[in-house]
Order: structure tokens, then C-alpha cells, then sequence
């Protein structure tokens, strides 16, 4: 299943759409950023994540 | 009154084979997740070829984590400020840097390899209209601004000390 990340809000997923809020994906993204404590993490608070994850840095 | 904390976390560079920094982050956010280690959030930008950061509270963790890991060549020694490794993080669109008389060679498509000169940049399509320099005739070309690479800067301004050459 090839890897996409979400237009939205980066997610990397391999599912058909979005797990967290549903928009399109998109197969072109570059970077990445894994968040394991939302809360803690400064990387987290900068790129406005919320949630633990795994997460495209540049999605076009 | 109301003064901003300061991070608790710092955010450490950790040196890995050129090519593996996406398979070396995967690696690392197991196994922190696996032993329970307390890493906050590990970063992997493609443009840094070579590097991944790694955000805890303290180097032994991150030592802890990435000892044994394939790929991992060692920990950077000291600190990564964060306003460097911020650039990596909050990607500003490359359509921003262009201007025109930029000169600029296409990474993409049929006219790869091509150097061409931006003579409009249309920021909300994120697309530049380029007229290449190696064509014999003028030939504008519309093309999204992420295939291409900047070459050279325009001069802001030409200043003409003495004689202005024809």
C-alpha cells in the first residue's frame, strides 16, 4: 500500500483518506516527523501538532 | 507577569548513513516506544542528508536510543538551538524566494535540465512563467515552482558608477 500524507494536517497514512480529519492525501510530501508526546514536545508545538503521529513535513 | 517557560526539551543531531534517515527515525521512535524511553519527537527533513533530530530531555536518553541502531553513525555532540533545526520544520513555499530575472534551471518535465529566466511568478498557483535561455526563439513556459532550482539571484538594482557600457 503506498504511503500518503494528508493536505490538511500532514498525517502520513496508508489508508484511503485522511484517519484524522478525512481530506485528501496527497503522494507527493517530503520530510518527516514522528511525535511521540504532543504535549511535551516543542517540534510539536511549532508545527501545531496535537497528537502523536507520524507526519509529513512538506505536502504539496 | 506572565513569562514563557523555558523548553524543557532540548534537540540533539544524530549523524546517520546518507539515504536511511527516514528508516533511522522509524528505528528510533520503536524503540523509544518499546523501552518506554522519554523521547519527545524525532525529526527527519530531506533536505539535511545525513542527519535526523532527536527531541528529549537529555543526551543519555538519546545515546540510550540510538545505541545498536543500523544505520546510526553516532550523536552530534552539544545542543541544536531550535531556531536552526525550526527552518526544517515550517516549510516556507519555495514560490516565496523567486522574483523575476531570476535565473533558474528546470529539475523536471521535458524541459529538464534547461536554464531559464522567471519573468512571472504567480504566487496562489504556485506556478512561474519561465522563458528559456537555451531556446532560439522567445518560449514562455508555466511550470510549478517546485521543479525548479534557482541558479542565480537577480541584481536588485544596477548602479551605474562612471560610464554606462551599450
Amino acid at each position: 500500500m503506498k504511503v500518503k500524507a494528508c493536505r490538511e494536517c500532514r498525517t502520513i497514512t496508508t489508508k484511503p483518506v485522511c484517519p484524522k480529519c478525512k481530506a485528501a492525501l496527497s503522494d507527493d510530501f517530503s520530510g518527516l516527523a514522528i511525535v511521540m508526546d504532543a504535549e511535551g514536545s516543542e517540534i510539536a508545538k511549532v508545527m501545531k501538532i496535537t497528537e502523536k503521529g507520524r507526519y509529513a513535513l512538506r505536502v504539496r | 507577569m506572565s513569562e514563557q517557560t523555558p523548553p524543557t526539551t532540548s534537540i540533539f543531531a544524530v549523524r546517520t548513513t546518507a539515504g536511511q534517515e527516514k528508516n533511522v527515525a522509524t528505528l528510533i521512535a520503536a524503540r523509544a516506544e518499546r523501552n518506554r524511553l522519554p523521547i519527545k519527537a524525532v525529526l527527519a527533513p530531506e533536505v539535511l542528508k545525513g542527519y535526523v533530530f532527536v527531541e528529549a530531555e537529555g543526551p543519555h536518553f538519546v545515546e540510550e536510543t540510538i545505541a545498536g541502531i543500523r544505520h546510526v553513525r553516532s550523536r552530534v555532540p552539544g545542543i541544536v538551538s531550535f531556531s536552526e533545526v525550526e527552518r526544517y520544520m515550517v516549510v516556507k513555499p519555495l514560490i516565496e524566494e523567486f522574483d523575476v530575472d531570476d535565473v533558474v534551471e528546470v529539475i523536471s518535465g521535458p524541459f529538464k535540465g534547461m536554464r531559464a529566466k522567471i519573468t512571472r511568478s504567480d504566487i496562489t498557483k504556485g506556478e512561474v512563467v519561465l522563458e528559456l535561455l537555451e531556446a532560439t526563439f522567445t518560449l514562455p513556459i508555466t511550470v510549478h515552482a517546485d521543479y525548479v532550482r534557482i541558479v542565480q539571484k537577480a541584481k536588485k538594482e544596477k548602479r551605474n558608477f562612471g560610464k554606462e557600457s551599450d
